[in-house]
């Protein structure tokens, strides 16, 4: 995975690419997201219009990203879900904790 | 005839080990000033015996020859200053000595006046004749007969002092000797280096024992006025001769004592042999002759140049004998550097940890090159930095440093390098540590490491002989890093292997034993670890109230953190055996448990349902997990998926259950991810609708044989491609 970042309006927009699965990819978002939150920015959107596949570890580092950001007052939001891990989030049935955008102008839209 | 030859090559011999030795050793490194003293001293040495050759042979023959000739050989006696010299500044100038440099200079004077004296004033009735003017002339004649009769009082008196002088000049010699010992052996003790102490420990004994003899046999004779027999006395002179430079020579060969070449190091052997051959030809052609015109009576050339002739045939195979002999007393000794090749490579090949590399890498260099620091810098591929053994911090590499011996990819001197004080970085700091020759380690043209050595001890310089061996050492640290980095690849393989073996393991124990049996329902399942060990999981619970609890469940990761997690929940699902909690209630519970027990990014995705056997009632919660399905006879699919989130991710989640029935020959197949994500080589999914096709297609059999057919498409369609996840399935079906 490969993984980038912008900031929209006061929006963290972050924008993994290729395969989210565990390892390094965890500690790579879960660093990044300390950092954000260190920074007090605390809203971010993921982008996953890039990301080709999604494990189960790779749910679990989008779990534990929600987590730590509601934790810490923040909000963690998708958008631009593919097919493929649409079907995985309403079979976790994660799709009812997630709010998910088509696009991620929505997603920064609705955090004002 | 015979062994006055013999002692006249012995002579000529040592003179020429120690003129040779002299030579090498003051072109080896002229800069150096010890060197000069060295060779200076060795030179005077080998004046005495070479003198005393000439005496016994070119000399012998000339008549009345005239006595102030021979006293040019007391030259020689410039040694014992020399010795003195030599003794403050070996193998390192002492303390005192380099505070008064000139003080120590003044050791000459006393001998050169000796020698002015022994030269030119040794005869003194000589000199009075030669003094006799003709004192006829009037006015001039009275005058310079007192001046004669005071030049000859003058030069009486002098020669009245020159037969006390020898004797006093014994004793001059004697005390030099005296403080040269004293001061050797001071020099010897500040010695660390363990290899130099065996040199100079030779040396020194080896001085020690000629200057003693000669002490012996000359000096006290002279100042006690006693003889010792002509036969004794040349045996002890000639057992000093030998002694002496002989074990400069064994130093100097066999231990690389003061850094000498390899090159010079075989002249030497070479002198040694042609002296033992040529000696050894000589005396057998003179006796054989003299034996020949003492018993045939026959005294002609022609016989000599037959001997000669014969013997010059033998020649070549025996001296490649004795030439053989010497060397291999000599240079294949143990110290050689080829030794150190051997020595290093055995000891490389068993070491496979980096920080035991370097400390043989030191032991070895330090040891055998005389070097006093050895440092050693390994490229850390994690920070992509360099590390120095033995420090912690890792240092980045400065880009010249880099280029510099990238470019070079062999032993480059520190000062040829520009730039190279940078505070923080390897260069810098390998120059703070007093480095002096860099040894770059290149693998397939990457810089991999660094041995840096410091100078040599007692001022010796890299030879062109250790910068070749130093490259080749190079090669084999190469080797040596690559093989300690696959080991420790392999220790984690190793690891992992072991790990993933004890996961397998707990999976294994975790699984029901035994299939449920009962009449009217057919029970089967099949699960199957991948290779990583994932944590699926399937039950089968005999509840109190009649009911079973079937269980399918998928924890996230793998290995034993996912093992050990299933098996929690395993231990919280078997209580529900004895508790009989409503479904909705135990699972809310179980999600309570998990999120405070694992960390939010490890969760299980749980389908469980309660089957009511005589009823067909199906009551369920899904927790995430992949829908079950229900096949009934028409074809129609009914997927169980009521129920909530997954479990162990978020506090607070509320479980809803739903009722479904099984029906007589409806088949219900519950499954893990691992069986719909199976991937065939073109990465696409073996997905829901192809388990659907594959119950349908053996929908009339039995559930084992449904269960089968099912894993059978699977494994068909996924062949070849990589196996990805664990894969579970159960079956059942209502007959």
């Amino acid at each position: 995975m490969k993984l980038s970042h912008k900031e929209i309006d006061g929006v963290i927009v972050l924008e993994p690419k290729g395969k989210i699965m565990g390892g390094p990819d965890a500690t790579l978002l879960h660093d990044m997201l300390h950092d954000f939150i260190d920074q007090n920015k605390k809203k971010v959107v993921i982008d996953l219009s890039k990301v080709e596949w999604m494990n189960s570890t790779g749910l679990g580092i989008l779990i534990s990203g929600l987590t730590t950001l509601r934790n810490n007052g923040g909000e963690l939001k998708l958008a631009c879900v593919t097919e493929k891990i649409e079907s995985l989030l309403t079979i976790t049935k994660l799709i009812t904790v997630f709010e998910n955008y088509d696009t991620v102008e929505d997603a920064v839209k609705s955090f004002k | 005839m015979g062994t006055g030859f013999l002692i006249a090559i012995i002579y000529l011999t040592s003179a020429g080990v120690l003129f040779l030795t002299a030579g090498i050793i003051f072109k080896e490194n002229v800069r150096a000033g010890n060197n000069r003293v060295v060779a200076a001293m060795l030179f005077f040495a080998g004046l005495a015996p070479f003198c005393v050759a000439l005496d016994k042979t070119v000399l012998a023959d000339i008549e009345n020859l005239s006595l102030s000739i021979t006293n040019i050989f007391y030259v020689w006696e410039l040694f014992f200053p020399a010795l003195l010299l030599f003794s403050v500044i070996f193998p390192e100038p002492l303390s005192f000595y380099k505070k008064r440099r000139r003080l120590f200079q003044l050791a000459f004077i006393p001998h050169l006046f000796h020698i002015l004296l022994v030269v030119f004033l040794n005869d003194p009735d000589k000199v009075i004749s030669l003094l006799n003017f003709d004192s006829s002339t009037p006015v001039i004649g009275p005058i310079v007969g007192f001046l004669e009769t005071i030049l000859k009082l003058l030069t009486a008196l002098m020669g009245f002092l020159y037969i006390f002088h020898t004797r006093f000049f014994s004793l001059i010699n004697l005390s030099y000797v005296i403080l040269a010992m004293y001061f050797l052996k001071l020099g010897y003790k500040n010695i660390t280096n363990p290899a130099l102490k065996l040199q100079v420990k030779i040396v020194i004994w080896g001085i020690a024992i000629a200057v003693g003899l000669y002490v012996v046999s000359s000096i006290i004779p002279t100042i006690l006025s006693f003889k010792f027999p002509a036969g004794l006395r040349e045996i002890i002179v000639l057992t000093a001769l030998v002694v002496g430079p002989g074990s400069i020579a064994w130093a100097i060969i066999k231990y690389r004592f003061m850094d000498i070449g390899l090159l010079a190091r075989q002249s030497l052997v070479y002198t040694i042999t042609t002296a033992i051959v040529v000696g050894g030809y000589l005396l057998v052609i003179t006796e054989l002759s003299a034996m020949f015109s003492s018993t045939l009576g026959i005294q002609s050339r022609l016989l000599d140049i037959i001997v000669v002739v014969v013997l010059l045939l033998f020649f070549q195979p025996l001296y490649n004998q004795v030439d053989d002999f010497v060397r291999r007393i000599f240079i294949k000794s143990r110290s050689d550097y080829r030794h150190l090749m051997e020595e290093f490579s055995r000891q490389l090949v068993t070491v496979f940890d980096i920080d035991r590399l370097a400390v043989i890498l030191s032991e070895n260099l330090n040891r055998e090159m005389f070097i006093e620091r050895t440092h050693f810098a390994v490229f850390d591929e994690k920070s992509s930095c360099f590390k120095l053994l033995g420090e912690t911090r890792a240092y980045e590499i400065e880009n010249e440093f880099l280029n510099s011996l990238a470019q070079k990819q062999k032993p480059i001197f520190t000062s040829e390098i520009a730039e190279l004080s940078h505070e923080g970085y390897l260069g810098g700091r390998l120059v703070e540590l007093g480095s002096y020759l860099l040894v770059p380690l290149m693998d397939k043209g990457r810089l991999v490491g660094i041995i840096s050595l410091s100078p040599k001890v007692a001022g010796f310089r890299y030879t062109y002989e250790d910068i070749s061996l130093l490259s080749v050492i190079a090669n084999q640290v190469v080797v040596a890093l690559n093989n300690a980095a696959l080991y420790v690849k392999s220790l984690e393989k190793q690891r992992l292997e072991e790990e993933l073996e004890v996961a397998r393991k707990i999976q294994m124990a975790l699984l029901p034993r035994n299939l449920p049996i009962h009449p009217q329902y057919d029970f089967a399942a099949f699960n199957h670890p991948s290779r990583q060990v994932g944590g699926d999981y399937y039950d089968f619970i005999n509840l109190a109230d009649g009911t079973l609890g079937i269980v399918i469940a998928d924890v996230s990761g793998k290995g034993v953190p996912a093992a050990l997690l299933m098996a929690r929940v395993q231990a919280i699902l078997q209580t529900q055996e004895k508790r009989g909690l409503p479904i909705a209630e135990m699972l809310s519970q179980l999600n309570e448990f998990l999120v405070k027990s694992s960390s939010p990014d490890r969760y299980v995705t749980m389908f469980y349902g309660e089957l009511d056997p005589p009823r067909g009632k199906f009551c369920f919660s899904n927790a995430g997990h992949n829908h079950p399905f229900i096949l009934d006879v028409a074809g129609n699919i009914r997927y169980l998926d009521i129920g909530g989130l997954i479990l162990g991710a978020f506090s607070g989640s509320r479980y809803d259950t739903a009722v479904a029935e099984l029906r007589k020959d409806e088949i219900l197949v519950m499954y893990t991810d691992g069986i719909s994500e199976a991937m065939n080589l073109q990465e696409v999914e073996f997905g829901e609708a192809r388990i659907i096709d594959a119950v349908k297609e053996a929908r009339s059999q039995s559930a084992q044989y449904i269960c089968a057919h099912i894993i059978k498409s699977v494994k068909k369609y996924a062949e070849g491609a990589e196996e990805i996840d664990d894969m579970t399935l159960v079956v059942v079906k209502r007959k």
